[in-house]
């Protein structure tokens, strides 16, 4: 809650002329809302667009945001639906996806037991790369944009039991996967 | 087994979306539930371990950063229009209008055509049942021929006396032939 109204006063800042309100809030969540996009596109370049509009029509329509919800969601929300327009008009490619699926547990030959941040991110990220898209389009928004299962059913346009069906297909989906590659359970 | 209580209710109580009194229910059924204790144990752990922010996140790159920043930078107002000609919304936008441009035009110009083309067959139709031949011949050079092809135009009045034959051309342009006695 305190959060949100940090980011409420960050954005009124922005509306009365301080240009440094919407900085901090870009600056503060770009790292989420970009990792969901790489997630979700699978592409660097795509990402990077989406990113843009993304961010300029959580600008344009900054009149539209409901000020009992938090930045962090609203701005979520406005990636998912640029997101399903990228699905919508390109093709993806399944090679990402066979790629992904072929690395299965090529990529640790022996698990370590102290997994370093670098090998755990590539990991994680596999994991999540091999979810169904609405699995993990549920997952990420949780994890990452901390977005409340009823804000996610109403982005996704779903029932909330929908939501967290696909929560726990995908937590146990990513699990399965870790385990996969001999790394579950290191701690 | 997987208690259904999880999906239900574990994951809104792991994320604090639940109403106090649901949360203290819940936290009853945690301490008789094994499974969702189990549960609710390993996604803990899971989302201390793997599930932390910096290792889903992203950075985008710097130039992406430099154009929301440009963007967020100008007066409110502006946003709605003053925005780079080579922002993606900019290039799609106009994409998008050269092709509707493109496909209505084209869709336009066949649509005229097609009309055009069967109003003047019809036109045609219609003239070359009214029309009656005019003898060239018995025409003194003053008096224009009638294209019947196109439209019924006299370009000059005909000069009827001592003429053998002449057209006289009625209100609705067609020419009749009259033979005169000399």
């Amino acid at each position: 809650m305190e959060e949100q109204d940090n980011d409420k006063e960050l954005l009124d800042r922005w509306l009365h002329g301080d240009q440094t309100g919407y900085s901090a809030l870009y600056e503060k969540y770009k790292t989420r809302v970009f990792g969901f996009l790489m997630r979700m596109t699978a592409d660097r370049d795509r990402a990077e667009d989406i990113m843009q509009d993304t961010f300029v029509a959580a600008l344009r329509n900054v009149d539209q945001f409901d000020r009992n919800r938090s930045f962090l969601s609203w701005v979520f929300g406005i990636a998912h639906k640029r997101t399903i327009d990228y699905f919508r008009h390109v093709k993806v490619e399944n090679d990402h996806e066979a790629d992904a699926l072929g690395s299965i547990g090529s990529k640790i030959d022996a698990p370590d037991n102290e997994l370093s941040n670098k090998r755990l991110r590539i990991l994680i990220n596999e994991a999540v790369d091999t979810l169904d898209p609405l699995q993990r389009e549920v997952f990420l928004m949780r994890e990452l944009g901390d977005v409340p299962f009823k804000d996610i059913a109403v982005i996704m346009k779903c029932p909330i039991n929908t939501a967290l069906g696909r929560m726990r297909l995908a937590l146990r989906n990513i699990r399965k996967e870790l385990e996969q590659r001999g790394v579950y359970g290191v701690r | 087994m997987e208690c259904v209580k999880w999906e239900e209710t574990g994951l809104l109580y792991s994320a604090k979306e639940l109403d106090l009194h649901s949360a203290r229910e819940y936290e009853s059924h945690l301490a008789i539930c094994s499974s969702c204790s189990a549960e609710l144990a390993a996604y803990t752990s899971d989302k201390n371990q793997f599930f932390r922010v910096e290792l889903l996140a992203d950075a985008p790159s710097h130039a992406t950063d430099a154009e929301i920043l440009r963007v967020a930078s100008q007066p409110i107002g502006s946003t709605k229009i003053g925005f780079s000609i080579f922002s993606p919304f900019f290039r799609r936008a106009s994409v998008a209008l050269m092709l509707l441009v493109v496909g209505f035009g084209g869709s336009g110009y066949f649509v005229y055509m097609a009309k055009t083309t069967a109003a003047s067959k019809a036109a045609l139709a219609a003239k070359t049942i009214k029309a009656t031949p005019v003898v060239a011949a018995a025409l003194p050079a003053s008096v224009a021929l009638v294209d019947t092809t196109k439209d019924s135009i006299v370009k000059s009045k005909p000069e009827l006396t001592n003429v053998p034959h002449v057209g006289n051309m009625n209100a609705e342009g067609v020419i009749t032939v009259k033979e005169t006695k000399e």
